[in-house]
């Protein structure tokens, strides 16, 4: 039998098995809160305003919180996308993984960028 | 062995075949909304950090008819991702046993589905102090 | 009073020498409360064709022998029964995602390879001699991989995984099951030598988690419990053969 190849996966699974966990969990309701509840006026009159909002982003453990959702949402939903492409007969190989995990990679940078290098 | 004339049949379609296959591939294109959604989330950072004017933009694009709708879809999605991922989550753990006995799976899955609630109300709760 | 109700059954057909394709033939069975698909099918080649050609054996859910589609989905021909699908008909297809040799028996040689690949028993590296007694292991010890120990080669898993139909490359969710039994056994020292197999994208990495495997199997082997165990150990693998010699699995 031929030597097997270690897979990288382990990396972008741990990245897709972490993402799932704030998908789950945290994604609900902060869709519910950001694009429903808000619009629809259920929310305080203060919620989400420009102050507030910035407070948040300007404290470490709000960008913090703000990083880690967006980033390992990207790594969550690329994953699987990449994979959906093989489901549906298309052989992406090599090339889907480039794109989707770099786009994973470059929504990453942008959250760090203006969550911790963009002065407000 | 002599060589067999097998017939190997195609695979095309094969997720229209079983409901069970079309439940999965919903569960995969629910990634499509919660990539949509992270970036409105990243779109909102970029705009707060541009000034007042340009978040007042972006709260204005959230209420539109169109962002309601979309997040709508995005909402029902994030649901069933998070359905689909608790009911599977027992199969990525080892046992947990707990005085000798194995939890059963509908604990684990059941006491997600209850922090999932309580996380919902805790940020409601956060969001909606006014 | 007898029984005399009547059930239809369509059966793929599938004769390599003169057919280029599978074709659908339909039968008309006599049954009771007791006849099972794979009596049914026994009829037919009885009484209404005997160039019907299909596997089985025990007749009892032991041996794995007559896994078949039914109506979609795959079962033990001997563990369905006809009178859950009356009125209706049924449509009895050979277990999804293997070559057809004929009518309903598929070619089962890359499972057997597969099997044989994962080193399927214990391996010790030292075997200790008969005289100093057998090897002793804690209910708790059984219970991590007893469950995974009922599998019967039946292939119903296999048809159920399209990620196996996709690419057979893909070990798939019975031998990544036995697998997972043998390494998961406190008596066998083998751990390092399945791992490259369950750290290589034909191992565990195939697995998308379907699910379905888990759900059609006979036995509640539940293989998606296994194949996707055997991705955090090969996470753990990945990452902490840096740390330890031996990967932190194989201890």
């Amino acid at each position: 039998m031929k030597p097997m190849k270690r897979s990288n996966e382990p990396i972008f699974w741990s990245l897709f098995g972490a993402g799932g966990v704030v998908a789950s969990l945290v994604a609900p309701a902060l869709v519910f809160i950001t694009g429903l509840a808000l619009p629809l006026g259920l929310l305080g009159p203060d919620a989400l305003s420009y102050e507030r909002m910035l407070a948040l982003v300007s404290s470490l453990p709000g960008a913090l919180f703000l990083f880690v959702v967006i980033s390992l949402l990207l790594w969550h939903t690329m994953h699987r996308i990449n994979h959906s492409l093989h489901d549906i007969g298309i052989k992406a190989g090599l090339g889907g993984k480039v794109i989707f995990y770099g786009l994973a990679l470059v929504g990453t940078m942008a959250a760090a960028y203006f969550l911790f290098a963009t002065p407000l | 062995m002599s060589a067999r004339n097998t017939y190997v049949r195609p695979m095309s379609g094969w997720y229209r075949r079983n409901p069970h296959f079309l439940a999965y591939m919903l569960r995969e294109l629910t990634a499509v909304f919660l990539a949509g959604y992270a970036g409105v989330l990243l779109a909102g950072v970029i705009a707060l950090t541009r000034g007042p004017d340009a978040y007042a933009a972006f709260r204005e694009f959230l209420s539109s008819p169109l962002s309601v709708g979309l997040h709508v879809l995005i909402f029902i999605a994030a649901l069933y991702n998070a359905y689909t991922w608790f009911k599977v989550s027992p199969k990525a753990m080892p046992p947990i046993v707990l005085a000798g006995r194995r939890i059963p799976d509908r604990v684990i899955v059941g006491s997600q589905l209850v922090a999932c609630v309580l996380v919902f109300v805790a940020m409601l709760l956060l969001a909606g102090m006014s | 009073m007898p029984d005399r109700r009547e059930i239809d059954i369509e059966v793929m057909r599938y004769n390599p020498e003169t057919d280029s394709e599978p074709y659908i033939q339909s039968f008309r069975v006599p049954f009771d409360e007791d006849t099972s698909v794979l009596m049914g099918l026994q009829y037919i080649k009885d009484h209404l064709d005997g160039s019907l050609t299909f596997r089985w054996s025990c007749r009892m859910a032991v041996c794995g022998s007559c896994g078949k589609m039914v109506n979609g989905v795959p079962k033990l021909s001997c563990k369905a029964f006809l009178r859950d699908y009356y009125p209706g008909k049924l449509r009895i297809e050979p277990l999804e995602h293997f070559p057809i040799v004929r009518d309903l028996a598929v070619d089962q040689t890359d499972f057997l390879e597969k099997l044989e690949a994962v080193k399927p028993w214990i391996i010790r590296k030292d075997e200790k001699p008969l005289s100093e007694g057998t090897y002793l292991q804690t209910p708790e010890e059984v219970s991590s991989y007893l469950q995974f120990s009922s599998c019967i080669n039946c292939l119903l898993c296999y048809s159920a995984c399209p990620q196996y139909g996709l690419d057979n490359s893909f070990t798939g969710p019975a031998a990544l099951s036995l697998l997972h039994r043998y390494n998961a056994d406190s008596r066998d020292e083998g751990k390092s030598e399945r791992m490259p197999l369950v750290n290589s994208e034909e191992g565990v990495w195939g697995c998308t988690l379907v699910g379905y495997c888990s759900e059609v199997c006979p036995k509640q082997v539940d293989p998606a419990a296994a194949v996707n165990r055997g991705k955090v150990n090969s996470t753990m693998d990945y990452f902490l053969r840096f740390l330890t010699p031996r990967g932190g699995v194989d201890s």
